[in-house]
């Protein structure tokens, strides 16, 4: 599931980094010709600079491992609602995964605690180059069985001190994310109370170099990451190891960094030296660095801001696909409940006359319902990709009504749906795009309207446009919520609509496949109540109608 | 005879307990239907039904705290919670309160069994 991803694209702090340490570097090197005396100021504000730098590349880690703890508390929140771990449920969750996303995680999997203090290894993701793993039991080496018996005893994410990864070639370093996993239902808050109802662990294997590689993107001269060890240990009796980097521990500006319940520290160079030069030198060097400065603030201040927008947006997105799964989930019992209710009625019930064949009826529409679901999980994966290539083709928008309007007619009920759409209405579009735009926003109006209350499906050409509207008796959709419905997972709030089926995907999926042909869709206020969706498509695809056209004379 | 209040907010579940009712325990009678936690309890003091048949989501509010009014006018109330989503923590929240089964929706064989036990 892209949602959980980590890729922070522009808003990491490389974006930053590269500009300004090339202006710091003409500055730098304007220094030699400096004076000593106020070269010592130059270097007040170099530290300042390095020390800004290495709080982003904190930032920036914190941020990263940050996402990684999202995935996994994901992961621990989808295991847990049933009494059972079972495979269904760790593959279900990781299929919705995009691996590309997460580069740093070589590995997720779940651990089971078993007999004897083992936790031994069940269910592992990627499969493919960790079958060994499956049957490992993590207990049985002291730096693992340490960072699980924390994260037990503490309902925490812990971390391991670095080990070597199995997943990887090469000197580099990795470490394991663990989050403990307890009986369904229970909140246990003390340290015994968590031991008795200890199930597992979630884990995910990080491949350092891979994690603070593409937190800073190349590798920054002179940057190195240390590990100082558990948050609760004394720092200043350990020897940090080296985890990341080169170059040596002293003379440098340091940030801490709590990755999980480890403790690691950034340091990264400070490139002023004092050395006699000439006054020309000085201001020259001064004005440099005073430059770097202000941009590097500046830079800094707007790489942060999106860092924290792409963050809020991160949450978000995961926030969304959880609700996802629970919502679907729920969303499917009902119309499930129903079929099994009415086929055991069919099967054990004293039927009246005629009763059976409305109960058909009843077991047709809920499928249908079902059915309804599935296809806008399959959208919402859509929406989570890269846009899929549209084709376009001439489309007879009144075909492509009809044969929808056909397929749902189990779902018509009582309802009266006029159509007025003329023969001729020739759309270059693509049509299993434009079925799906029809059949959401026709189902959309179903489930907002009453069940006798008329829909109608008008169309018209205006210059180059075809506009469609489909027209519903329903409570309309306030002026202030006209814009969010089409984003996904939007419920109206009105008291009356809460309750109504549907997991919020369908007019987002609209919106979608309309931007990507070129196509616009607006609700406003039906004239006499209710709600009118305007959907606007180019009669002809921009820039594409002649290369269609050398197309079709090619072809022919 | 027996009677019952069903509680549900959609129309065709209401319709499939009361029909399950009808046909398969004849003598369970049905003294209303009730689409909410608010008409839940409203219905329930006009009728003070021998059982109540309980959903739990539903708009404004859920059936385990229109169970907690319910018990609290009457402690002796036999009510079963009959929900799409019941799970560990849902089922000991309910037995907490004093809502005497649960039983997920659909399972109607299932239902009459515990509908026959509670009453016994």
């Amino acid at each position: 599931m892209q949602s959980i991803g980590e890729d922070l694209g522009p808003a990491t702090p490389r974006g930053s980094l590269i500009p300004t340490l090339a202006t710091l570097l003409i500055g730098i090197l304007l220094i030699p010709i400096a004076v000593t005396a106020t070269a010592n100021q130059s270097e007040g504000a170099a530290r300042r600079v390095a020390e800004t730098d290495a709080a982003d590349i904190r930032r920036a880690i914190e941020l990263r491992t940050g996402t990684i703890a999202e995935l996994l508390i994901g992961l621990r929140s989808h295991l847990t609602p049933q009494a059972e771990v079972r495979v269904r449920s760790f593959q279900e969750y990781v299929t919705l995964l995009d691996p590309s996303r997460f580069p740093a995680v070589k590995a997720l999997s779940f651990a089971r605690a078993g007999p004897l203090r083992q936790v031994v290894i069940e269910h592992i993701y990627p499969v493919e180059g960790n079958e060994a793993a499956i049957g490992l039991d993590l207990a049985d080496e002291a730096n693992r069985r340490a960072a699980i018996l924390r994260a037990r005893d503490n309902d925490f994410l812990s971390a391991t001190a670095p080990i070597k990864l199995v997943q990887t070639e090469g000197p580099g370093l990795g470490l394991l994310f663990v989050l403990p996993i307890y009986e369904t239902g229970l909140q246990p808050r003390t340290a015994p109370e968590r031991r008795r109802a200890f199930r597992g662990v979630a884990t995910a294997a990080i491949e350092i170099d891979a994690l603070i590689g593409q937190t800073l993107g190349v590798n920054p001269a002179g940057v190195a990451v240390y590990d100082a060890g558990h948050i609760l240990d004394d720092a200043s009796t350990l020897e940090p190891t080296r985890i990341y980097g080169s170059g040596d521990i002293d003379n440098k500006i340091a940030a801490d960094i709590n990755v999980a319940d480890r403790r690691w520290r950034v340091r990264v160079p400070l490139h002023a030296s004092n050395r006699p030069a000439l006054v020309a030198g000085l201001i020259a060097a001064l004005i440099t660095i005073l430059t770097a400065f202000l941009v590097h603030t500046r830079m800094r201040t707007s790489a942060l801001r999106s860092v924290e927008a792409e963050r809020a947006h991160l949450r978000q997105v995961n926030a969304v696909g959880t609700r996802l799964l629970s919502t679907v989930s729920h969303e499917m019992r009902t119309p499930l409940a129903a079929i099994r209710g009415f086929v055991t009625l069919l099967r054990d019930g004293h039927l009246q006359p005629g009763q059976s064949d409305d109960f058909l009826d009843r077991v047709e529409r809920n499928a249908a319902t079902l059915d309804l679901l599935i296809a806008e999980l399959v959208d919402y994966q859509r929406l989570q990709r890269e846009p899929a290539t549209v084709r376009r083709e001439a489309v007879n928008l009144a075909d492509v009504v009809h044969s929808i309007l056909q397929q749902l007619e189990p779902l018509r009920g009582a309802r009266d749906i006029a159509v007025i759409v003329a023969g001729d209405m020739i759309v270059d579009a693509d049509p299993a795009a434009l079925g799906r735009i029809v059949t959401n926003l026709v189902t959309n109006a179903m489930k907002f309207s009453p069940e006798r209350s008329p829909i109608d499906i008008t169309a018209r050409i205006e210059g180059d446009v075809i506009e469609f509207r489909i027209a519903d008796k329903g409570p309309g959709i306030p002026a202030d919520q006209r814009e969010a419905v089409f984003e996904p997972f939007f419920r109206g709030s009105a008291p009356h609509v809460v309750r109504t089926q549907g997991t919020g995907i369908g007019l987002a999926v609209v919106k979608e496949l309309l931007d990507q042909m070129g196509g616009t869709v607006a609700v406003e206020e039906n004239p006499g109540g209710g709600a009118r969706m305007v959907v606007s498509l180019p009669r002809s695809i921009p820039g594409l109608a002649s290369d269609d056209a050398e197309d079709a004379d090619g072809a022919a | 005879m027996t009677t019952v209040l069903i509680v549900d907010d959609l129309h065709e579940m209401r319709l499939m307990v009361k029909l399950f009712l009808e046909q398969m325990m004849p003598h369970y009678h049905v003294v209303g239907l009730a689409d909410g936690h608010n008409a839940a309890i409203e219905l329930w003091e006009t009728t003070r039904p021998d059982l109540v048949l309980m959903d739990n989501r539903m708009p404004d509010g859920t059936g385990i705290e229109a169970s907690v009014e319910i018990l609290r006018r009457d402690p002796t109330a036999r009510i079963i919670l009959f929900s799409a989503f019941i799970n560990d923590q849902i089922a000991s929240e309910a037995a907490a309160v004093g809502i005497k089964a649960c039983v997920p929706k659909g399972e109607l064989l299932l239902l009459s069994k515990v509908i026959e036990d509670v009453m016994a």
